[in-house]
């Protein structure tokens, strides 16, 4: 579903990723694991097409996602900014990311009232975002990588933010899109969240991939 | 489907942005439009009487149309959450052109209106059923000029160095023209020489400036061959710029390192703000270091546009008031491009935040800031001008008033908003009549830059520039500020 080709990324004399090669399959939620500044986040903006390698290939369901803009409306992402309008409220802003994936307007309110429900946000759900706090922020966008329903995911540091509930609603959407067949991409520095969530681990560290192994393998680590 | 999408999501985005300063400043611009475009004829009216050439005029005319909309152009391109979001989502090259184009569009166009209203002055037929070719040829026009628009940004916001290799080649050819022009006037066809080099400038032919400007000026019986030569060149240009934002529009915008600005103030200007009352000092402060560090810089940049061109015109023309289109046209632009919003309260103000200032405060500061700057100028002036104007008085009372009524106006709205707190229908009363008092301070200034005497502004500028050896740091406006507070 989603194959990286000894990938090879540079900003400037820093080199962000080293010849990684990863197939992530469908039907299986990838974990992304390394210390700060080992790529997870680069990797993630080269399989989202926001970022083109200096070497290798990226195929996302056959196409490379860097020139083909329109797999992304198959693809759920969100990046470690937080894409958000602050003057939009957050069911706004569900029902425009709803809008641009190409739902209609009676599919897109039935999942936004889902996920609102499910990230506990329907309370707040007319208030702006400026004015909701950090983790409601933060769950606003991860719930906008659900709708839609993309056949692939690409989280980056998911649960900053989160409460224990709100991961526990996380780790159940990621078990029914993996249900469906999607696969998704978690980079996060929670290894309890990882482990709980994960089929499998990538490990990176100073831009190189030092393994792809079991949830267990992590929590050896 | 998706790119209507997109537009309304950019229109719904920015009308929630616009502050309601914004939103009377483009009344205010809108309404503007047609008294400007009245005064643009009749100016075009008394050009032509003396005799004097056309092709300059519109040459210039057409060049000061492909700046306006840049401003808004290159916000859109550093919307920092606008390119976080739309790199997540399924948008595509057109979407994202759409909403370029959109960005700017109100200037443009009304720059378009003003070329048309100065045609019709010069005396060029736009009414005959051949002269349709030239209404063709300015909505052409205004394609053209966003596409060319679009390109430049996104060129310069997504290449490394490009911006830099832009500003040299630009540079290079305004020298090379400047050199002709100055050597062809040391001989004896001065204006004649000035539209015949402009006419057979290989830049401005290549951009399609030239093409345009033949075929508004073309004869009757040529109109239409020359409205439809400039329409396929513009085509053409419209087309390669097209595909160039096209190609480019998908990637990251460049980010750039933001290092922070000194700000400079003298000692003696130290002084001075911290006898102001209340906060104002503080907010001047903030103000002057948001303008030196934001994309305000272009409210500066419009104001020296209005003084140059004010200027220039009472130096050429003396005996006329055609110096007060010049500032008034700078107005309406300033509203085409998006300015009005540079006045808002952000909520996310982060100097705000930083230096702890109330947002509230926030136009009241700007406008003192803005205000106090031309106000100086224009006081500044009157011992030059006494021997020159007998009616120095009406522009001395105008920069008065300028300066005044954000003094006096913004302690007493703080008064009424902390007494009438529960007085729901007086405070937004007291909202609106605030908001068009402090407004109204803008035309004023403007008009005022151009009533006052020419070399004034010039003098003061390079005294300040000389003053202002002593920097102060932006930790320093902090303590600055705090002292203020407490004073």
């Amino acid at each position: 579903m989603v194959s990286v080709d000894g990938v090879t990324k540079r900003f400037g004399t820093l080199t962000a990723l080293e010849d990684i090669t990863v197939a992530l399959e469908a039907g299986k939620t990838y974990g992304l694991f390394g210390e700060n500044g080992a790529g997870k986040t680069t990797l993630v903006k080269v399989l989202s097409g926001t970022l083109s390698p200096d070497a290798g290939s990226v195929r996302v369901l056959g196409t490379d996602p860097a020139k083909q803009w329109r797999i992304r409306r198959r693809m759920g992402i969100v990046e470690d900014g937080d894409a958000y309008f602050p003057e939009l409220t957050a069911r706004e802003h569900l029902w425009w990311v709803g809008r641009l994936r190409g739902l209609d307007d009676a599919r897109c309110e039935e999942q936004m009232d889902t996920l609102l429900h499910t990230f506990r946000v329907r309370d707040r759900a007319d208030d702006l975002i400026c004015s909701l706090s950090h983790g409601m922020r933060r769950k606003v966008c991860v719930a906008s990588a659900f709708i839609g329903r993309p056949d692939i995911i690409l989280l980056d540091e998911p649960t900053t933010g989160l409460d224990v509930d709100s991961l526990d609603s996380l780790g159940n959407l990621l078990a029914s899109h993996r249900g469906r067949g999607g696969v998704a991409l978690l980079a996060s520095h929670n290894r309890a969240f990882l482990g709980g969530v994960c089929s499998e681990v990538i490990f990176l560290s100073k831009g190189r991939m030092t393994g792809l192994g079991s949830v267990e393998d992590l929590c050896d680590r | 489907m998706r790119s209507w999408d997109v537009l309304r999501l950019k229109m719904e985005l920015d009308a929630r942005r616009r502050s309601v300063q914004g939103v009377l400043l483009l009344v205010l611009g809108l309404l503007a439009v047609p008294l400007v475009g009245l005064a643009v004829h009749r100016a075009a009216l008394r050009y032509v009487s003396h005799s004097l050439p056309v092709p300059p005029v519109l040459f210039a005319a057409v060049i000061v149309w492909l700046g306006v909309g840049l401003p808004a152009q290159m916000r859109l391109q550093r919307d920092r959450q606008w390119n976080a979001f739309v790199r997540c989502m399924p948008v595509g090259p057109a979407d994202l052109l759409a909403v370029h184009l959109l960005a700017g569009m109100t200037g443009r166009v009304v720059v378009a209106i003003f070329i048309l209203c100065g045609l019709a002055g010069m005396g060029i037929e736009l009414w005959t059923p051949a002269s349709a070719s030239r209404w063709l040829v300015v909505a052409a026009g205004v394609l053209w000029v966003s596409s060319m628009q679009v390109a430049c940004t996104t060129v310069v916001s997504r290449v490394a160095r490009a911006e830099r290799i832009a500003v040299a080649i630009l540079a290079v050819w305004a020298l090379v023209l400047a050199g002709r022009t100055v050597i062809q006037l040391a001989g004896q066809h001065g204006e004649s020489t000035v539209s015949h080099l402009l006419s057979g400038d290989p830049a401005l032919c290549a951009v399609g400036i030239t093409p345009l400007v033949r075929a508004l000026l073309a004869p009757d019986d040529k109109v239409v061959r020359a409205g439809l030569l400039a329409i396929a060149h513009m085509g053409l240009v419209t087309a390669v710029c097209t595909a160039a934002s096209w190609r480019l529009v998908l990637r990251p915008a460049l980010v750039s390192p933001r290092r922070p600005l000194a700000v400079r103030l003298t000692r003696p200007l130290r002084g001075l703000l911290c006898r102001l009352p209340g906060p104002f000092g503080g907010e001047f402060c903030i103000e002057w270091l948001r303008t030196l560090r934001g994309t305000s810089t272009y409210v500066p940049l419009y104001a020296f546009a209005a003084v140059v061109g004010s200027i220039l015109l009472r130096w050429h023309r003396p005996e006329d008031s055609i110096g007060a289109i010049v500032p008034l046209l700078a107005g309406v632009l300033m509203v085409g491009d998006g300015v009005p919003e540079m006045v808002k309260a952000r909520p996310a103000g982060r100097l705000y935040a930083v230096y702890g200032v109330n947002p509230k405060h926030y136009v009241a500061g700007f406008l003192l800031s803005v205000g106090l700057c031309v106000g100086a100028i224009c006081l500044a002036q009157l011992p030059l001008s006494l021997h020159l104007y007998e009616g120095i008085r009406e522009p001395v009372v105008m920069a008065g008033a300028v300066i005044a009524t954000p003094l006096v106006v913004g302690p007493y709205s703080l008064f009424v908003e902390r007494f009438c707190g529960q007085a729901k229908g007086i405070r937004a009363l007291w909202r609106g009549v605030k908001a068009s008092i402090l407004v109204l301070p803008i035309p004023f200034v403007l008009l005022g830059m151009a009533s006052v005497f020419f070399l004034a502004p010039l003098l003061l500028a390079g005294l300040l520039v000389i003053l202002q050896a002593r920097r102060a740091s932006r930790s320093e406006v902090e303590k600055f500020y705090w002292r203020l507070q407490t004073w």
